[in-house]
């Protein structure tokens, strides 16, 4: 062999390793850093745990258990950062290999062998860019190209005698394999990941993070919206940011039910988690946990926990956190939670009195909160934006009054400042009351020199105020789009 | 003449070496130290009563266990000796039974008790305690081999992945009798048998094109069952199995505002209809179907001649549904002629029971009713309070059966054929998971305390995130499949 031709042969050899290393590279850093939060959705979207009868509920699935048990199991390591896009990665580019020494050994030339590799795995990288597509589809193919490689390598002299056997070990792997996931091929979900990353940081209780992200938003994810208001709830500026991000979701419209989206169930679940109705907090998670694979969504679980543990059940607690004791990652989070004191704080928001309720009537849910609790800040902003947002003045005054003109305990928030000022001079107001309702003089002068503009270009710099939202001048409410 | 295979020498060196090897690795109990308590064993079978054909009752220990011992022996020697005898050591805190080791012990000491020895190693001192033994009362009286429930979330609103399965009791074999995967994911309700056999029962698949799906004798077809009032709900056949009598209820889920008490599920209208399966049509009676009354949970007494069903009065819902009591009532029935007889005789009124009386089931040999009491209401599965009374049809004496009773709800009875057992759901463990719970009746009539379904892995229900709904008994195993179902849609 020339020198020539040994040089090219080795540029192509090392050229070839060269592209396969790039392709890696460019998959991990697409999947890092711009498809982060799908990793998260994908490991919460299971519950993965590690006994004896989980194993054997996988074994009694049928074809596929091994690439289903192997694929949630590496899912769960999801979890953490940086981990999902390297796992992915790995699996991708073993799976490029694999298929190439497959093919290799059944006598195709390696040049060829090679570029069917990476196209498998190139195809097999836009499959996951669907946010539902699983890694256990990954590794059935990665299985099946390992079982081909495997007996490619067994001495057999006769032709048929290797078929006999790829037959075999192919009917083999279909036992521990099954077949992948059809999937679904997608551009990349770059809404749904904006989407998601809101979710997610929410979750994690970044609530800082969201309003900024949900700022970045706009109006153009409605979740956006809804998540704004839920973190700066929980913040207690509720009422300061209401109508800053419009239009305006607060979820208290939303109704649950067998029909409506997985994605309006679990954020529903945040809510009146975070307002203090166990019932329904429990209720959507439950929901929430039924419509995945396998009825099995680790967040859902954990929250199921968190009402019980906070409506004081503790032995129905204790079922959902012995779960949570068998799996990698959570049962650290499963042993601090039965002594997490936050849990028996938020005890006292909980609802007192019993009431049989048909739907998700917001009034209804946030006064009987109110009722048992009059201290629920989260509850009384909700109930009272609730009424602004529907411009209904007359019942945020009327709630108002009962919930904190009643006890003393007037609201100087500039919104409800502006609302009051609003309903009192449309009912011709004496001074005194007026005394008595507004406190915040700024709010006087600006309601001045708002209706000295209003109906005019002019009054757009009053945007952010409660009057211009009255006056239907913002978008109004819509319904939020589902997102699965 | 039947072959018999047995080992190699080989094979049973190597396999007794691996035994002796696993052995080896298996902790056995040093210094024990006895305790007068009762192990802290899950599911709860201390002290209970069961039949000769059960399954392996596995079981596990709670705490911070790393290895186990248990030691079964027949509570009472006998003067020739040989008795069998079981103990099994493992590393965790999960012991698991020998299948076949399970039947000898139970057929060899059926009629008799046997004592159990629990015990356990400490994880963190590595200290064993042996805890006070325990027994298990082996009856003679077999329970039905099969049982049939539908695996759902309980949050009865929606629904996916369904599936209706039926279990062997004698093992632990499972198989699908209908699943979500072959009808579209639809609804399904729960299978039916009639009398306990498996040449005739229903399940309802709900969604469009569905209906309720019958079994004769393997063969299956799909009935419309519609009354003036809508289609049927809660049903069970004649013992002659040529009538259907049904409830058509029109069901609305509510929420209580208390976490505790979760849901709610009450009728807005509800009548009993008889159905017949011959000439395919609905008999109905104004004494049963009266739209001031709500009548529900309709069951044919075991000689066919009436019906017991509970009926309450009309109230406003759901402002009143504390006020919502049923009683249980019984209305004659001619199966020769197909038509409702005489007049509603009220058995247990609701003032007397203090409560609201639901799922009347009458044993197969006529002696007991089986029935629920809730405070008030339709739904006992998410009343805590629900508990179960057994009625003896000869002497009027109602039993509170407190042994097979907890302080969660216990309801959806079904007798076995033999009318010596019930399996009921219960909430007990967690007061949000039912689970299949057994009861034996003895001669007298006395409830021995139940137990629960075992499981080949006794941590199953732990990780379980499904109710086992409305259990139903079979002698005998189903003749149909899922696919055949499946077929129908």
């Amino acid at each position: 062999m020339s020198l020539n031709k040994l040089t090219k042969t080795r540029f192509r050899h090392y050229g070839c390793y060269l592209l396969i290393a790039l392709w890696g590279a460019v998959c991990w850093a697409f999947f890092q850093f711009c498809y982060p939060y799908h990793f998260f959705y994908q490991e919460q979207n299971q519950l993965f745990v590690l006994t004896r009868d989980e194993w054997y509920r996988y074994v009694s699935e049928g074809s596929g258990w091994l690439a289903r048990w192997v694929g949630d199991f590496l899912t769960q390591f999801y979890y953490y950062l940086y981990v999902g896009a390297i796992l992915l990665t790995i699996c991708l580019l073993a799976l490029g290999d694999v298929v190439r020494r497959a093919l290799q050994g059944l006598g195709m030339r390696r040049g060829w062998a090679m570029a069917l590799g990476i196209g498998v795995m190139t195809v097999e990288a836009w499959r996951h860019l669907w946010y539902a597509y699983p890694l256990s589809s990954t590794i059935t193919l990665l299985g099946y190209a390992l079982v081909v490689w495997l007996a490619s390598l067994l001495p057999m002299r006769r032709r048929w005698v290797r078929g006999v056997v790829l037959l075999v070990v192919l009917a083999l792997a279909y036992c521990m394999f099954g077949l992948p996931e059809k999937g679904k091929f997608r551009m990349p979900e770059m809404e749904m990941e904006r989407y998601l990353a809101i979710d997610n940081e929410y979750y994690f209780g970044h609530d800082e993070r969201v309003v900024e992200l949900a700022k970045k938003e706009g109006g153009k994810l409605n979740i956006s919206s809804f998540y704004y208001n839920l973190s700066n709830a929980r913040l207690g500026r509720l009422p300061d940011g209401l109508l800053t991000l419009q239009p305006v979701e607060l979820g208290t419209l939303w109704q649950i039910g067998p029909e409506t989206p997985v994605s309006i169930i679990r954020v529903m679940n945040e809510l009146y988690y975070e307002l203090g109705d166990m019932t329904y907090a429990e209720r959507a998670a439950m929901m929430g946990n039924v419509f995945t694979r396998h009825n099995r969504n680790v967040r859902m679980v954990k929250r199921l926990a968190e009402c019980n543990l906070v409506s004081g059940d503790s032995v129905a607690a204790e079922k959902y956190l012995r779960l949570l004791d068998h799996t990698l990652i959570y049962s650290q989070w499963a042993k601090l939670a039965r002594r997490n004191p936050v849990y028996a704080r938020k005890s006292a928001y909980v609802n007192r009195a019993d009431t049989l309720r048909l739907g998700d009537d917001a009034r209804t849910i946030l006064t009987e909160l109110l009722n048992s609790n009059p201290n629920n800040d989260i509850a009384l902003d909700y109930l009272l934006c609730h009424e602004l947002v529907q411009r209904n003045v007359a019942m945020f005054k009327m709630y108002y009054d009962k919930y904190c003109m009643d006890r003393q305990k007037p609201r100087i928030r500039p919104l409800y400042q502006q609302a009051l000022l609003a309903w009192l001079a449309s009912n011709h107001a004496t001074e005194e009351e007026m005394l008595r309702y507004i406190q915040d003089e700024s709010q006087l002068r600006n309601f001045n020199a708002y209706n000295a503009v209003r109906g005019t270009a002019a009054a757009a710099k009053w945007r952010e105020t409660y009057w211009f939202y009255f006056d239907g001048l913002t978008p109004p409410l819509q319904k939020v789009k589902s997102e699965e | 003449m039947k072959r018999v295979t047995t080992p190699s020498l080989s094979g049973r060196v190597w396999g007794g070496s691996i035994l002796l090897l696993l052995s080896a690795c298996t902790p056995h109990p040093t210094d024990v130290q006895k305790s007068e308590e009762l192990p802290p064993i899950y599911p709860d079978y201390v002290d209970v009563t069961i039949p000769k054909n059960i399954a392996p009752l596995n079981f596990l220990v709670r705490g911070e266990v790393d290895a186990v011992e248990a030691r079964v022996e027949p509570l009472a020697r006998r003067s020739q000796g040989g008795e069998r005898q079981i103990t099994i050591n493992a590393r965790g805190n999960e012991l698991c039974f020998s299948l076949d080791e399970w039947r000898k012990l139970l057929l060899d000491n059926a009629g008799k008790e046997l004592k159990v020895t629990v015990s356990a190693r400490d994880q963190q001192t590595g200290n064993w305690t042996e805890y006070r033994s325990f027994l298990w009362h082996v009856v003679e009286d077999e329970v039905d081999l099969y049982l049939s429930y539908r695996l759902i979330e309980p949050d009865y609103e929606v629904f996916s992945h369904l599936e209706i399965r039926e279990r062997c009791v004698e093992n632990f074999e499972e198989r699908n009798l209908s699943t979500y995967k072959l009808v579209g994911n639809r609804c399904m309700n729960c299978h039916t048998h009639s009398v306990q056999q498996p040449n005739l029962s229903m399940m309802y698949v709900r969604g469009e094109g569905g209906g309720a799906i019958l079994n004769e004798n393997g063969v299956l077809r799909k009935l419309n069952i519609q009354s003036p009032t809508g289609g049927s709900v809660y049903f069970t056949f004649s013992p002659s199995g040529r009538y259907v009598c049904f409830s058509t209820n029109v069901i609305i889920p509510a929420f209580h505002a208390l976490s505790e008490k979760r849901l709610e599920v009450y009728d807005d209208a509800s009548d009993v209809y008889v159905f017949d399966l011959q000439e395919e049509r609905v008999i109905s009676s104004a004494l049963v179907a009266d739209s001031m009354v709500f009548e529900t949970f309709p069951a044919f007494s075991s000689d066919g001649k009436s019906i017991y069903f509970c009926s309450a009065p009309r109230v406003s819902l759901p402002a009143q549904i504390a006020d919502l009591q049923y009683s249980l009532c019984r209305i004659g029935f001619d199966e020769r002629t197909g038509t409702f007889v005489e007049n509603v005789d009220t058995i247990v009124r609701a003032e007397g029971e203090k409560g609201s009386v639901c799922h009347p089931r009458v044993s197969p040999d006529g002696r007991y009713l089986l029935y629920t009491v809730a405070a008030y209401g339709t739904f006992p599965i998410w009343h805590r309070e629900s508990d179960q009374r057994l009625l003896d049809l000869q002497t009027g004496h109602v039993d509170s059966l407190t042994i097979v009773n907890s302080d969660m709800s216990d309801t959806y009875h079904s007798w076995s054929s033999n009318s010596r057992w019930f399996v009921f759901a219960s909430k007990r463990d967690d007061g949000l998971y039912g689970k299949p719970y057994f009861c034996y009746i003895d001669k007298q009539g006395k409830a021995h305390k139940p137990f629960c379904l075992p499981q080949k892995f006794p941590s199953f229900y732990d990780h379980c995130l499904k109710s086992f709904n409305v259990p139903d008994l079979g002698a005998r195993e189903m003749n149909f499949t899922a696919e055949e179902v499946g077929k129908l849609f």
